[in-house]
């Protein structure tokens, strides 16, 4: 579905720079501003897919054809703008349109590029995942910060031409998945944290490895504390409440299970006279 | 309820959870404007370019 949205939105586009071009001038300030927000609109629904797409998806190669793209758009998008005449004299909408098409470039050329360079799956370490994160992080504070400057030039503009205040859609829609994805890893981040223990048990218990078992178990328990006091702090997300909590009953269930069955695992896994019955429950478990 | 199954359950919930917040906070139809605003500014430009057009072949058959 969101595939057709962008290929409508693309073919629109496409309609709009056969328009746009050919038109030596815009002697209409709100016209000329929509053909700047069009290209913005069409740019920043791109940047949503893409940032979503990565915070569940750590493909690399199939971001990397993305990216590759998006590049090509925000390219193109550039060059479409800097053919633009200025309006009525006044240039500062669409350098400033130039500027933050180049900051969106730049950030997926760099921060997003590096990462895409980090490829994810279930068996990565926690560092891993923690490291993708804080670029993913990054790169999305860099696109919004690049959004504010173009809406504050755009707020001018509107004053200098004297035209009806608009908010600018599609920027706050990109900040809104912006503020959603950084609750959904700091929320993530403190329970896969209390996980990861579990993993190390688990692979201990593989090597009858007693000794890693016990600290992992213990590990397990303070880790979950303290992602239990953090996730207190974190609080929902604009008044959803529904993924903070499954992370927490998570957590509980995780620190208990480290709390009473892991203790009688490593009783078992430890005993030189465990009985059928002792095994029999293990395997049940 | 075994580790496991419930283990998996929680999981479940859990990522299922992350889905709503998203769809919850960034409701699928505000993807629809980004066409719209196009489409608006498309039809806000054609009146513009058909005039600049007309001018143009005006032009054009005076200079004829």
């Amino acid at each position: 579905m969101e595939k057709i949205q962008i290929k409508l939105a693309l073919t629109l586009a496409l309609l709009i720079s056969a328009f746009g071009l050919k038109a030596q001038n815009f002697d209409n300030a709100k016209a000329y501003q929509d053909y700047i927000l069009a290209e913005q609109a069409l740019v920043v629904n791109e940047n949503i897919a893409y940032i979503s797409k990565s915070l569940h998806d750590h493909k690399a190669r199939q971001n990397e054809a993305e990216r590759k793209q998006i590049v090509q758009h925000l390219e193109a998008a550039i060059a479409k703008v800097e053919a633009m005449p200025s309006f009525s004299g006044d240039n500062t909408l669409k350098e400033a349109a130039i500027e933050v098409f180049g900051l969106y470039k730049e950030t997926y050329q760099v921060a997003l590029k590096a990462a895409e360079a980090t490829e994810l799956s279930k068996q990565s370490p926690i560092a891993e995942m923690e490291a993708y994160f804080s670029l993913l992080a990054k790169a999305e504070s860099q696109l919004i910060e690049a959004g504010k400057k173009f809406v504050k030039v755009q707020k001018t503009f509107d004053r200098t031409h004297k035209l009806a205040r608009e908010e600018n859609k599609v920027f706050c829609l990109f900040s809104e998945v912006a503020a959603v994805n950084a609750h959904c890893r700091k929320v993530f981040q403190a329970y896969a944290r209390v996980s990861e223990h579990g993993k190390v048990f688990f692979e201990a218990m593989k090597k009858k490895q007693i000794e890693s078992m016990e600290k992992s178990r213990s590990a397990l328990i303070a880790e979950a504390e303290t992602a239990l006091a953090e996730l207190q702090k974190v609080g929902g997300h604009n008044g959803n409440l529904e993924y903070l909590e499954k992370a927490k009953a998570l957590t509980h269930f995780l620190r208990a299970t480290a709390q009473g069955d892991f203790v009688e695992i490593i009783k078992i896994n430890q005993s030189t006279q465990a009985t059928f019955d002792d095994s029999n429950r293990f395997n049940k478990w | 309820m075994n580790y496991h199954r419930q283990s998996k359950k929680l999981l479940a919930e859990f990522n299922e959870a992350s889905v709503n917040l998203m769809s919850v906070s960034v409701p699928h139809e505000l993807f629809l404007p980004t066409a719209e605003t196009i489409a608006q500014a498309a039809a806000k430009l054609a009146p513009v370019v058909a005039s600049q057009a007309k001018e143009g072949s005006e032009q054009k058959s005076t200079l004829e």
